[in-house]
């Protein structure tokens, strides 16, 4: 086993390209390897990455390991196997995983399976200075703390990354790297279990994540009815519509639309959230906004405390006229 | 098919914000006076998910807690809820245990439980949100796992896990005995009946400790938490919010429209 | 003295607490303005055994006491006053029933009203006759195998939906209350006509009904015990519906300080939240005490009535003063929303009707305050 050395991005790829999460990953990577003095390398699973592995090493990685897909496909089981023997033979002392379905379903079997710390969903990720050990840090109570953990042993250290905590590399295209290909078999007969399906929403136009403009409802807008005005609002901005936990609960809109915590991490240009009191558990998914401006009739409720703009209402009376001007200036 | 459920006590994460206070030098979380402590919104939705399956299947469904004796209103309220049986873990031993601490102590009760076919826990805690319990148990147990499960069907192989992902869902197959965690889309808990409430306080929810379920004390506690808490405090407020004013409100939502324009926003 | 609350208590009082929460905080409101009878509550609430909570499980309820019964109907009527008042009324009927019926009418009864499969009133008062309760004019004549009813009763609460209605009646004109009768009158019954009294300010969505007997004959078993306990067994009923209006207020004020609460730390004036002003203080200061005393005297008298204590006293003093205290707060309540409190959009509005409306059912203010009087004075200023 090699001692514990180096930084470990753990790379994704959709739909043949390198994801906007590893390249955050990348981002933070080097600036962590370079404190550390030591190499950053990137994992990627799949084959045909040739290309895509010399993109990375231009985001930042001294060395791309490409590890060829198994028949099962994207398995989580498959993913820790794979990546248990990887650890094995290259042993880093700091693995970077987004915090995506993989990387939050993976990371925490990897680490109990490697003997490793895990930390999910960092928002930051600083090196001490003096013991070298990685500061994880996270949101806790909903949002309402921030936690600063420190792994005790030494040894490897897994971490998640939330999507859009920080800003993706930049390419530098001088930049030189290895790439290795990994010749790694696992005893799939070992697995427990077997991947049926797996379905991805409709979804017209932009994802809610890479919407600019995103207009949330929540629990004030008391109905399936109300979201009516927001869809409006969106169709003149050319925005995407989301929403808290209350309205999926009630029924009133799909689920899948859930904006926070546990739902999605948007970072648009402008934020509206209407009858939305600003739990942190919602502020979560949306203070990576660019402006955030908010409608509530409670002049007390927090979202007003994390606005750039806001109109003390209720917002069947604001918004009418709201969207009327929004549509004179954007014509 | 019998059900495990593990459960947790937490502060209600819905208190308004600015009421939790942290105290930076306890490292602790500090509920305001009045406020009591609630189960695990998560756990439970993995007793909501655990009842459905028993209303389908049969079966018995035993609520776990690792905690504090107090906590036996959580376990109660999900017996009153439907649940079997229950039974607490509490010993001073086991304070500061990590996930994997706890984990380890679950699994033990677990084990000593027996005859089970599925177990369920919540996500993560509303609490610390560490999501890794579930996981860890699967491994000790080597059993195989869902994570964020919304919705378990029972099938002649085993179980049907449909999945919660970013992009939409997945749907996996297992074997049984498995881990199953659990996501707030499986719905809204049910309320208790009054029956299941006065039946639910009748039962005795037997308490153990350390001793009774063979812990190995090298594996919990403090002494055995891989990480450590250095700091605990309460995020920046960045933003400062105008108040758009109008003599009435259709003024006032065209004249933000204005400002968000003079802000180059729009 | 204990004065905490059991494990079970906590349980039920949290159970009916998100019950309110998730479902009666806007059906409340939404009731109010339609008018429309909350059928949909019945279905809601049988599965949860709120319908028949004092009502032994043999027969399909909960079998709890008073006590539990009051913290059940506090939280309720926080949610909405008019669902739990039409809800629960139905204890009233059950209840005498259970203490006066013989074991054929229990099972007869008991369960569908559990269920929410039946409704069930109460009709006592009269044109004449409110009061004044043992002067009851309906007549009760035995027939045969049957009693013949002739009468015209008002303020019949779940009169018109009602399945079945108990019938106070007098067997022989000038015997007062060792001549009454209950009567168990089903709804198919010839003889019985009934129709909606409406207006009434509080409890919208309610039924309210005057009922007049014409020659309706029913059955001889149909009388709810003997003649002459008929008193006894209304009366006791009518006690736990006067300990049931005690806890309903308490809920009711409750939700009013709630209310101001929020509202004072929102509204603005003077570039301050009202709440900073010293009077605005006492107003919600005064509720929160009233609210206060009235629970402590519901719980007491509800104790009481668990224990098979003597309740009288106590259930008077507990009704005048909770009633009375919830018109209070919400007066108060108005006064905390300003000019805004008198309109239909602001819930305090609402509040006050419905606390209105319990000053005269279980006996009027001045009534108890007689009672009470005589209890002490040993001179009887009621029937002089």
């Amino acid at each position: 086993m090699v001692a514990h050395q180096g930084v470990l991005v753990n790379g994704e790829v959709i739909s043949g390209r390198i994801s906007t999460m590893t390249r955050e990953l990348l981002n933070v990577g080097r600036r962590l390897s370079g404190e550390l003095s030591q190499p950053l390398s990137a994992l990627l699973m799949g084959g045909e990455q040739a290309e895509i592995a010399k993109e990375v090493i231009a985001l930042g990685s001294d060395r791309v390991y490409l590890i060829r897909p198994s028949s099962q496909g994207s398995h989580p089981e498959i993913h820790v196997a794979m990546l248990t023997e990887l650890v094995k033979r290259v042993g880093p002392s700091i693995i970077l995983f987004g915090h995506t379905d993989m990387g939050r379903d993976v990371a925490p079997r990897l680490a109990v399976r490697l003997g490793a710390t895990v930390t999910l969903d960092c928002t930051d990720l600083q090196i001490d200075r003096e013991t070298k050990k990685l500061l994880q840090s996270k949101p806790v109570y909903g949002g309402n703390a921030i936690a600063v953990w420190v792994s005790k042993p030494e040894g490897l250290q897994i971490v998640t990354l939330r999507p859009k905590a920080v800003m993706p590399a930049e390419l530098d295209l001088s930049r030189n790297g290895e790439i290795v290909e990994m010749d790694i078999t696992i005893n799939e007969s070992s697995m427990k279990g077997q991947l049926l399906e797996t379905a991805r929403q409709e979804v017209q136009g932009a994802k809610l994540e890479d919407a600019k403009v995103v207009i949330a409802g929540g629990g004030g807008i008391g109905g399936r009815e109300g979201f009516k005005m927001l869809e409006q609002l969106a169709a003149v901005l050319g925005g995407r519509v989301g929403v808290t936990r209350v309205p999926g609960d009630e029924g009133w809109m799909p689920t899948g639309l859930e904006i926070g915590q546990t739902g999605r991490i948007v970072t648009p240009n402008l934020y509206v959230a209407v009858g939305i009191s600003g739990a942190s558990q919602h502020m979560a998914g949306c203070s990576g906004s660019k402006y955030i401006v908010s409608i509530n009739r409670d002049p007390e409720a927090n979202i007003f405390k994390e606005s750039d703009f806001g109109i003390v209402g209720d917002y069947r009376e604001v918004l009418p006229s709201f969207i009327e001007k929004c549509k004179k200036l954007v014509m | 098919m019998n059900i495990i459920v593990c459960v947790k006590q937490v502060l209600d994460p819905e208190i308004p914000l600015g009421r939790l206070k942290v105290d930076p030098k306890a490292q602790q979380v500090v509920a305001p006076e009045g406020i009591c402590p609630i189960i695990n919104p998560y756990d439970e939705r993995a007793v909501e998910l655990a009842l459905r399956l028993k209303e389908k299947q049969g079966g018995k469904i035993t609520i776990l807690s690792l905690g504090h004796p107090s906590w036996v209103a959580i376990v109660k309220h999900a017996l009153s809820m439907g649940a079997d049986e229950g039974v607490l873990i509490a010993d001073t031993a086991f304070e500061g245990s990590d996930s994997f601490g706890i984990a380890h102590v679950l699994s033990k009760a677990i084990q000593k439980i027996g005859n089970y076919h599925l177990i369920l826990c919540g996500r993560q805690s509303a609490d610390w949100e560490e999501g890794l319990v579930g996981t860890i148990i699967a491994e000790k147990l080597s059993m195989p796992l869902v994570t964020l499960a919304e919705d378990v069907e029972v099938i002649e192989q085993g179980l049907k896990v449909k999945q919660v992902t970013l992009g939409g869902h997945q749907v996996f197959a297992v074997p049984v005995p498995a881990v199953v965690t659990v996501s707030q889309e499986v719905g809204r808990p049910r309320l208790p009946s009054g029956w299941g409430i006065i039946n639910a306080s009748r039962k005795q929810v037997p308490v153990w400790d350390a001793k009774s379920i063979e812990i190995d004390l090298s594996q919990v506690g403090v002494r055995a938490a891989r990480r450590e808490l250095i700091k605990l405090s309460v995020p920046d407020r960045t933003r400062k919010c105008e108040i758009i004013h109008g003599e009435t409100m259709a003024k006032a939502g065209a004249r933000l429209a204005d400002r968000l324009r003079e802000a180059g926003i729009l | 003295m204990d004065f905490e609350l059991t494990e079970e208590q906590r349980m039920f009082r949290q159970m009916a607490r998100e019950f309110a929460e998730r479902e009666l905080i806007s059906a409340g409101k939404e009731y109010d303005q339609s008018g429309e009878y909350p059928y949909e509550f019945f279905k809601k609430m049988a599965p949860l055994g709120l319908l028949g909570i004092l009502i032994p499980q043999q027969y399909g309820g909960l079998g709890l006491g008073p006590l539990t019964w009051v913290l059940i109907n506090e939280q309720l009527a926080w949610g909405s006053m008019s669902i739990a008042t039409i809800t629960q009324t139905g204890m009233l009927p059950g209840s005498i029933i259970l203490d006066a019926g013989n074991e054929e009418q229990k099972k007869k009864y008991l369960p569908p009203l559990c269920r929410g499969e039946k409704i069930y009133s109460m009709a006592a008062a009269e044109p004449n006759a409110g009061s004044d309760g043992a002067n009851i004019e309906t007549k009760a004549a035995s027939d045969g195998d049957s009693w013949v009813l002739n009468g015209n009763k008002v303020f019949v609460t779940n009169g018109n939906v009602a399945d079945m209605i108990i019938v106070l009646a007098q067997t022989e004109k000038g015997k007062g209350g060792k001549g009454l009768v209950l009567v168990a009158v089903d709804k198919e019954t010839p003889g019985i006509f009934r129709a909606p009294i409406k207006g009434e300010t509080g409890l919208r969505c309610g039924d309210i009904a005057q009922v007049r007997l014409t020659d309706c004959r029913v059955p001889r078993e149909n009388a709810i015990n003997e003649v002459g306990l008929g008193l006894k067994f209304a009366f006791g009923g009518i006690t736990n519906m006067r300990i049931c209006i005690s806890s309903q207020c308490v809920g009711l004020a409750q939700r009013c300080i709630d209310i101001c609460v929020k509202y004072a730390k929102e509204r603005q004036q003077f570039k301050k939240p009202i709440g900073s002003f010293q009077l605005v203080q006492e107003l919600i200061a005064e509720s929160v005490v009233e609210t206060e005393a009235a629970r402590w005297l519901t719980y007491h008298a509800a104790y009481r009535r668990e224990k098979g204590l003597s309740v009288t006293r106590e259930a008077s003093i507990a009704k005048l003063f909770s009633t009375e205290m919830a018109v209070r707060t919400t007066v108060r309540a108005i006064k905390v929303h300003g000019g805004y409190g008198c309109f239909e959009d602001y819930t305090v509005e609402r509040l006050n009707r419905e606390a209105l409306i319990t000053l005269a059912p279980g006996g009027t203010s001045e009534v108890h305050k007689m009672t009470i009087g005589r209890q002490m004075l040993d001179i009887d200023a009621l029937s002089r």
